[in-house]
């Protein structure tokens, strides 16, 4: 506890970020999302942020990981059973801690942090959720983050920790690049969803990977770039799929003219999710590659490798769907609420792109003090 | 002083950026998309700003009042975590003075033209506020004082040019041929971001200044770093074995062909060497590499043009063999000349790209160029024809990457099956998917 | 060749393929000329529907405008629904009234099916909107859960499959393979555009003297390789070098090779050769007319086919073979999955759509018979989209004919000019519809101002050879073959300073020549990037920043140091002059013969007495900058070329005392103190270029000025009335800013629409001007001035209908096809346009050469047969149409709308079904204003017609304004 002020701001702004990722598809869909379970989800990724002990933590992100698994349960029992899943290790790494095991706390951690961000192989249930559920896919994504944050200051300090560290990275970086390949010859815009995702996941993992030496911001920045851009692009893509059906790469594309507002968020949060400079999704490549290379020079490549792969893919599936003989649509473009989702999550990006340091700054200070 | 040319410079990146997002806003939030009038209104308000904030660091620069300002700029840091840190800094010197200026100059040029030629057409808002990323890029690369900054520069004008390509994108070709230079870029950008971190675990910063300690590397370092760097520009100007997506790049609307494949965009590769010769005037290596691509580009593309019959492809290629002398140039140490050379060679080739429509009106002006057969032609014929069919369909460079990469797809194609047969083990919900 | 298509000429499948083919290939020859022509010419000889309807189905392009944009023009008042009703009621006849469901009558439906938005195929978008609230269907819920309940049920109305699958290239496209002619394509383009180059590449494809299939072969066989995807193809084509295979023997082979047999190979060589229709058409084109292409590669259909097939058989093979599907046509084509079922939602729209307007409920539609909703989903695929089309399409073109023979009548019923003093001045302009307003515009200053509407090669067909061409080029139109040759050369005096100067500009520009051509070599672009860099960057931010001022101080300066010698026409030939050499064409016409073309011109323009002081003959040209479409807004009637020097050449002949005396003997009479004066409009930046005003007698000098003056009025006033087409020049403009404006816009290079060219032609009016002075129309008539009086035996009237009937057609139906499908028959937006083997313009690097109308010359134009009103009783039109076999043609099958005005009684008739039917005017009330401005400025849209009070004459109500007046006044406040 060094300073009053970081400790209190690091974790008010991860709250800031995960209550817009939760209640943004609320606000964008046409079906309303009952009032109790927004509260709950808050409420219980409130606790984990803040929280003084690990146990406590996460205990809330358990509870967050159950109610989202009840709600995916309609439409994806995979992503509900995955999310079930996670929160049954929460609750098992909340044990641990409570008994003073930091060393099985922090693998469970790390497993649960692959389970929820969708690592291959272990993202069959993010996958099943990409592709039928992708609100509830948001909205997991906003306790992914708190799981992050909690991972990071309650189980990250470990020697196994740094033990492990070049395990991850290596192997973070590799289910990046399989993710990267994968999503470069998908058929369809849920396929793409499902590769980019799991691709964000590698990353993500290698970044927690690599924050055990102390890159603590790094992982904590690649956590809410990836939320925000695959939450941004989550709905983007129900919004379009609401207005046209499945969208098939195969199919008409041309649906720029029809919708040119969706187009161009849909960009946005594209170009945000592989490194769009001016968004947090640079600044976070930026620093995970630094991170990286203390780790593994060639993990690093591989990693910057899959990054442009994964950028072909994006500019591939936008112009597929988006680009070609325009086609009309009865439909409207993005509606009001829409709009404001997808600015507000635009304008976050850019901030935090602008001047990272507002998020990174207090955070790296109270995530590398003592938990 | 200081604090002008901090606003300079600061106006000179961030102004066109600023009517982009007036732009922007407007675009997903207003209730109509802006018009024509206010659109470019706003954007080029930006790049006028540009315009005259980098005329004033040249002002400044050229110390006409007060002391002259030469070197980095700070602007405090980007980023600072612990002892890592993303500065924020610019730099200014001759060359970038030189290119910010020439940079923001013709892209406010370009902007007018465009503000007529591009009436009516339904992507003319997409057009400008193409323009004005681009113009922030291209400030960025030229004045930025770090690595990172510039990559952000160098990231933007990639992405910008690549849906400038793609902007006519209602006909196939055009998108297929902006995802092909997108990904030549993406490629050859790795290099530049591998050496961001190499030349930042090297040399302990990033910075451009930083190349000053450059004597201190091992020489296999510094020719890894040089090549790095040699290999994203290489990318960026299209030099060899990457010129295959040039001529592709003509599918967008004529000034930005101009704006980009002929004056601006084009030499950024060059640009960036320019502003890391240091290194590479330590590795004898890179630059002997620099110089045999540059040269064996520039014969190439000029034999290209010989047998081209469009405008603007024949256009593209005499472009690429002046910019394959000009890489040589560099190579060679020859950098005043090169940066010269690099300047009147963009003034020429704006002019050109922007009257390629009127090829008919003044060939029936002035009449036909006779073109005897060539010394090539007269004594081996055979060889000419040869030379002539590899000219033609351009050493097919295009299908070679494409058989490069195919085991990639290959790769790729394997493991999209992997998956789906993991998901659908894994699947609790039923034959789905 | 237009009847080929019907006729199967060859017995030979091949050669009857490629026969049909050649008839609806682009017949555009290279664009350095542009003549407009009838698009889907090969279809004239069927009634106009059948063939456009024919033409668009063979290349996959729209017949009519869309049904969303006839909409729109329902919606906006430009068609009267009551004209739609009538259209239907004509088609239907006595099926119309019977009913079809429960209070819906087959009309009715008809109707509901044509103005109503019944027809989406946006399922999704349904969903969406209903889900939203925002759907029609909102307005009824419970009858849209009827509909969609009953729709589940069936029957479903079915469309029929519209994809078409006559090339293997379709079947795999739709088994999701790469597309093959990808590839094919850009080979087949990259070797096309260097075989026909006509100058840009340095170096041509080698070889290309011994034909297409040869060269391409031995350029393979040299050791090029095919590309990724036609890898394979270099063995076929050493193989066809070596052994010389004809072209004919090669595609047998291949058709063989591929199992393409019997009825199949008609279909797929037709497809074949539309494949890349740009390209194609102008091996098809150069092939007919080897004289429009100057270099020694003769172009042949079958090779350019051969070759592609060569490309091809690789490319199916390797897609095949990654597909693993065999690539033998019989099985092949058996290989595609059906269409998915249309979903119910959309049946459901539909019947909701009918219901409603049935006044049917809920229940009503649950209860409905199967048989019931077959017949009524059989009745909505009878009147399919096409069929839609075609009665909007009628309706479109009846409302605005309605419009125009209404005011007309209007006209007539004012009193008739008695006006007997002699005209002030005389201008004869060409029948353009671009020149209506100019002529209004002087009309309006005084009634003693009379002008003329003649082709504007004014019957001096001429090879013409100005001061610096190279070589002679005829200025008639395309069908006339000239027999004459007239240069321009200096005057004695100016023989020494025009040396001079040609000496200077021919090195002057054999430096340009060779500086723009070295700066793109090696060393040259080296030298030329220091030399001229800086140097050309000047000239280019002052050519975009100050587009006039910039062309005009370049003008100025270079008359001032180096200005043109003054020159004359060749226009004599002495009677006993010596022969020309052979194979030459005389040089200048006899005195005879000036006498004939002077005399004829006269007479077709009525103007065989009371001559003003002045006539001022006006051809018209274009200037443009950065546009290769630039010939296409010269003068049709020219040839794609300007007017000016059979303009110039007419005056000069009709000043002649011994060609006056002649035509004297003729009876036209043309007095001694009148002067006739050459001029050239331009109608881009409205300038008027005057010819031999140094050889004007001191008597006319003051007649002049005031013709001149009364010119430049006009022509700012004509600046004003086309920039409010321009949606970049403000409306409120006055005339000398529009003609500042109209002037930047020629001289700059980023225009792309230094005019609108055509684009508002709709109405042809062959008569005397009194039957439409005074009226405001808006630009869109071609106005042919006729004196039926004058012309008793219909000679000339027979004269004029053979010259301006194909002549307006094509003009009309090119703007007519290029703006229904602007993709398909035009060349699309102009932006991406790069210009390939200075042949044509392609899009981006690599496309098909793009024939037809840029979208920016079209986008104004309303589609419409062009509508052929003539001061002639129906009697004598059917007499001279009887004569003529392609205006028969045009009028017979509908390609024209032909309205007759009887002389004498104004009566009208309009030529339907096969005979004249008569018109009954409505009685309508004209809006009156005293200036045009008044009228067009108020709005950029097409306006009606009005009456304008100061262009009428005297009698006839008009205010009779002085020169000096209030006019000028008013143009310069």
């Amino acid at each position: 506890m060094t300073s009053l002020a970081p400790t209190l701001s690091a974790p008010w702004e991860a709250l800031v970020v995960c209550l817009l990722l939760l209640v943004a598809p609320a606000i964008a869909s046409q079906k309303r999302s009952p009032l109790w379970l927004l509260a709950g989800l808050a409420a219980s990724v409130a606790v984990a942020l803040f929280a003084p002990g690990g146990t406590a933590a996460y205990l809330g992100i358990s509870f967050s990981a159950v109610l989202h698994a009840l709600v995916a349960w309609r439409w994806s029992r995979t992503g509900a059973v995955t999310l079930a899943v996670s929160g049954v290790l929460a609750l098992a790494i909340g044990t641990a801690l409570h008994f003073e095991q930091p060393a099985p706390a922090f693998a469970l951690s790390c497993l649960a942090i692959a389970l929820r961000a969708g690592v291959l192989p272990l993202h069959a249930g993010v996958a099943s959720l990409c592709e039928r559920a992708p609100l509830v896919q948001t909205q997991q994504l906003a306790s992914t983050i708190a799981l992050v944050f909690v991972h990071l200051r309650h189980v990250d300090h470990h020697v196994l920790a740094i033990e492990w560290a070049p395990l991850l990275v290596r192997y973070g970086s590799l289910a990046a690049l399989a993710a990267a390949l994968i999503a470069l010859v998908q058929k369809d815009l849920r396929g793409f969803y499902r590769g980019t995702t799991a691709m964000h996941g590698g990353m993500l993992l290698a970044a927690v990977g690599a924050a055990s030496i102390g890159n603590f911001a790094a992982a904590l920045l690649v956590a809410v770039a990836m939320g925000l851009a695959l939450g941004g692009l989550g709905i983007m893509i129900t919004s379009l799929e609401e207005r046209t059906g499945s969208a098939a790469f195969g199919g008409p594309g041309g649906r720029a003219g029809a919708f040119p507002r969706l187009a161009a968020s849909f960009a946005l949060f594209g170009g945000a999710g592989v490194g769009l400079p001016g968004t947090a999704g640079f600044v976070a490549d930026d620093l995970l590659l630094h991170a990286l290379w203390m780790e593994s020079p060639a993990s690093t490549i591989v990693m910057i490798l899959s990054s442009a792969l994964l950028a072909v893919a994006t500019l591939m599936a936008f112009s597929c769907v988006f680009l070609g003989r325009t086609v009309s649509s009865l439909a409207p473009d993005l509606y009001p609420r829409e709009r404001v989702v997808a600015v507000t999550l635009v304008s976050l990006l850019l901030v935090l792109g602008f001047a990272p340091g507002v998020l990174l700054g207090p955070a790296d200070a109270f995530l590398s003090g003592p938990p | 002083m200081s604090l002008v040319i901090r606003m300079a410079l600061a106006l000179a990146i961030l102004s066109p950026l600023a009517g982009v997002a007036v732009v922007g806003v407007r675009v997903l939030l207003g209730d109509r998309q802006p018009g024509e009038a206010t659109t470019a209104r706003a954007i080029a308000t930006g790049l006028i700003a540009s315009v005259l904030a980098s005329l004033a660091v040249l002002w400044v620069f050229l110390g006409i009042t007060g002391q002259a300002i030469d070197g980095d700029i700070e602007f405090g840091d980007w980023l600072r975590i612990g002892d890592f840190v993303i500065p924020a800094v610019l730099r200014v010197d001759g060359i970038s003075v030189t290119i910010s200026v020439f940079a923001s100059v013709l892209t406010a040029l370009i902007a007018r033209f465009s503000r007529t030629y591009l009436h009516k057409e339904p992507g003319f808002v997409r057009f400008f506020v193409l323009l004005g990323l681009f113009a922030t890029g291209t400030q960025l690369v030229a004045l930025a004082g770090a690595l990172e900054l510039f990559f952000a520069g160098w990231e933007i004008i990639g992405i910008s040019s690549a849906f400038f390509i793609g902007f006519f994108h209602e006909r196939g070709e055009p998108v297929r041929s902006s995802i092909r230079a997108f990904a030549t870029y993406r490629f050859s950008d790795a290099g530049l971001l591998i050496a961001t971190v190499v030349t930042l675990e090297f040399l302990g910063s990033a910075r451009f200044s930083a190349f000053e300690r450059v004597g201190t590397l091992e020489p296999t370092q510094a020719t890894v770093l040089a090549l790095l760097f040699l290999l994203s520009a290489m990318g960026k100007s299209a030099q060899l074995p990457f010129s295959g997506w040039l001529p592709r790049a003509m599918e967008g609307p004529t000034p930005s062909s101009a704006l980009f494949y002929g004056a601006v965009s084009i030499h950024a590769g060059l640009f960036l060497l320019l502003r890391v010769w240091p290194v590479l005037e330590v590795s004898p290596v890179a630059r002997a590499a620099g110089v045999a691509v540059g040269l064996a580009t520039a014969v190439y593309a000029a034999a290209v043009v010989r047998v081209h019959t469009d405008a603007k492809g024949a256009l593209a290629h005499a472009t690429l063999a002046q910019v394959g002398l000009i890489l040589a140039e560099i190579c060679l140490g020859w950098t005043a000349l090169a940066l010269a050379h690099l300047v009147c060679h963009a003034l020429l080739r704006l002019g050109q790209y922007l009257k390629a429509p009127n090829m008919i009106h003044d060939t029936h002006r002035l009449g036909h160029e006779p073109h005897g057969p060539s010394q090539l032609e007269r004594w081996a014929p055979k060889l000419a024809d040869r030379v002539y069919a590899a000219s033609l369909h351009r050493l097919r460079l295009d299908d070679r990457i494409d058989v490069a990469f195919s085991p990639v797809l290959g790769v790729a194609r394997l493991l999209e099956r992997a998956d789906r047969w993991v998901r659908r083990t894994l699947s609790l919900d039923g034959a789905a998917s | 060749m237009r009847l080929a298509v019907e006729q199967g000429a060859s017995a030979d499948p091949i050669e009857r393929a490629l026969e049909r083919a050649r008839g609806v290939l682009p017949d555009q020859g290279p664009i350095g000329v542009f003549i407009h022509h009838n698009t889907l010419h090969a279809y004239q000889h069927l009634p106009f529907h059948e063939g456009v309807q024919a033409g668009a189905e063979a290349l996959s392009a729209r017949p009519y405008l869309s049904l969303r944009q006839f909409r729109d023009a329902l919606a906006s008042g430009r068609i009267d629904d009551r004209d739609v009703r009538r259209e239907i009621a004509l088609a239907l006849g006595p099926r119309g009234p019977e009913t079809i469901l429960p209070g819906l009558t087959r009309a009715e439906l008809w109707h509901q099916l044509m103005v109503t938005d019944a027809d989406t195929d946006d399922a999704a978008g349904i969903e969406f909107t209903i889900r939203a609230g925002i759907a029609r269907e909102c307005a009824n819920l419970t009858l849209w859960e009827a509909c969609l309940a009953r729709a589940r049920r069936g029957p479903g109305l079915g469309l029929a499959e519209r994809r078409r699958f006559r090339r293997h290239r379709d079947v795999l496209v739709a088994l999701g393979a790469a597309d093959p002619d990808v590839a094919v394509h850009g080979e087949l383009i990259r070797l096309g555009s260097g075989f026909l180059d006509q100058g840009q590449a340095h170096a041509p494809l080698p070889g290309r003297h011994q034909g297409f299939l040869l060269a391409v072969t031995e350029f393979y066989s040299n050791g090029a390789s095919a590309p990724l995807a036609c890898r394979g193809a270099e063995a076929d084509m050493c193989r066809v070098f070596e052994r010389k295979e004809p072209a004919s023997h090669v595609i047998r082979a291949i058709l063989d090779d591929l199992g393409v047999r019997g009825d199949d190979l008609d279909a797929f060589l037709f497809a074949t050769a539309l494949a890349l229709p740009g390209f194609t058409g102008m091996f098809a084109r150069l092939e007919r007319h080897p004289e429009e292409h100057r270099v020694e590669a003769p172009a042949t259909l079958v090779d350019l086919v051969a070759v592609r097939l060569l490309l091809e058989r690789p490319a199916i093979a390797r897609a095949c073979r990654e597909l693993g599907v065999s690539a033998s046509w019989p099985v092949l084509r058996t290989l595609v999955s059906p269409v998915p079922p249309r979903p119910a939602v959309l049946d459901a729209s539909l019947l909701w759509g009918l219901a409603s307007a049935a006044g049917l409920g809920a229940h009503e539609v649950a209860a409905m018979e199967d048989a019931t909703l077959e017949a009524l989903w059989a009745e909505c695929r009878a009147f399919d989209d096409v069929r839609r089309r075609q009665l909007f399409q009628e309706a479109y073109e009846r409302t605005y004919r309605g419009w125009v023979l209404d005011a007309l009548a209007a006209r007539r019923a004012l009193p008739a000019d008695d006006n007997e003093e002699r005209p002030r001045a005389q201008f004869i302009f060409c029948i353009d519809e671009r020149e209506e307003s100019i002529r209004r515009a002087i009309e309006e200053q005084h009634p003693g101002y009379i002008t003329f509407g003649a082709a504007g090669f004014f019957g001096v067909a001429i090879d013409y050879q100005g001061l610096y061409d190279r070589e002679p080029a005829a200025h008639c139109p395309v069908v006339v073959t000239p027999g004459h040759e007239v240069h321009e050369r200096p005057v004695y005096t100016d023989l020494g300073w025009h040396r001079l100067r040609q000496g200077a500009r021919d090195r002057w520009h054999a430096w340009e020549r060779r500086a723009a051509s070295s700066s793109h070599t090696l060393s040259g672009g080296a030298g030329m990037s220091f030399l001229l860099g800086p140097l050309s960057a000047v000239k280019t931010f002052a050519r975009v920043v100050a587009p006039r001022s910039s062309v005009l101080w370049g003008d100025r300066v270079l008359s001032r140091l180096a200005p043109l010698p003054n020159t004359r026409l060749s226009t004599l030939r002495p009677e006993d002059g010596a022969r020309p050499a052979e194979g030459r064409k005389p040089v200048g016409f006899s005195l005879d013969e000036s006498v004939d073309r002077v005399a004829s011109v006269l007479t077709n323009l009525g103007l065989v007495r009371s001559f003003a002081p002045i006539v001022v003959v006006l051809g018209h040209g274009s200037t443009s900058l950065n546009n290769p479409h630039e010939s296409a807004h010269d003068c049709g009637a020219c040839g794609g070329r300007r007017g000016g020097a059979n303009a110039r050449l007419f005056a000069d002949m009709a000043n002649r005392p011994d060609v006056r005396d002649g035509v004297r003997k003729r009876g036209i009479d043309i007095p001694a103190d009148t002067w006739f004066i050459g001029a050239l409009h331009d109608t881009a930046s409205d300038a008027v270029l005057y010819y031999d005003l140094e050889t004007l007698p001191a008597l006319h000098a003051a007649a002049f000025d005031e013709a001149w003056q009364a010119l430049e009025r006009a022509r700012a006033e004509n600046a004003l009335e086309r920039s409010r087409r321009f949606q970049d020049a403000p409306l409120d403009f006055d005339a000398a800013q529009a003609l500042r404006h109209v002037e930047a816009r020629s001289s700059h290079l980023a225009q792309p629409r230094p005019e609108y060219g055509h684009c508002t032609n709709s109405i042809c009016i062959v008569g005397r001007r009194q039957l439409t002075r005074g009226l405001h129309l808006d630009r869109r008539a071609f106005l042919v001035s006729y004196d039926p009086a004058v012309d008793t035996n219909h000679t000339v009237l027979e004269r004029i209908l053979a010259a301006v009937g194909p002549v307006g057609a094509g003009i009309s139906l090119e703007y007519y096809f290029s703006s229904v499908d602007n993709e398909t028959f035009g060349c699309g937006t102009k932006l991406p346009h790069n210009v390939t083997g200075l042949i044509g313009v392609m899009n981006g690097h690599q496309s098909d050469l793009r024939t037809g109308l840029p979208l920016q010359m079209v986008e104004l134009h309303e589609p419409m047969r062009l509508l052929l009103i003539v001061d002639a009783t129906p009697e004598a039109l059917l007499a001279v149409a009887g004569r003529q076999p392609e205006v028969a043609e045009l009028v017979g099958n509908a390609w024209i709308q032909l309205v007759s005005v009887d002389p004498a009684t104004g009566a009208m008739a309009v030529f339907e079904r096969g005979r004249f039917e008569p018109y009954e005017p409505n009685p309508t009330l004209l809006p009156v204003v005293d200036r045009s401005r008044e009228w067009h400025m108020r709005t950029r849209e097409h306006v009606k017609p009005a009456l304008v009070r100061s262009a009428l004459p005297v009698s006839a109500g008009g205010q009779g304004l002085r020169p000096g007046a209030t006019a000028p006044g008013a143009l310069h406040a």
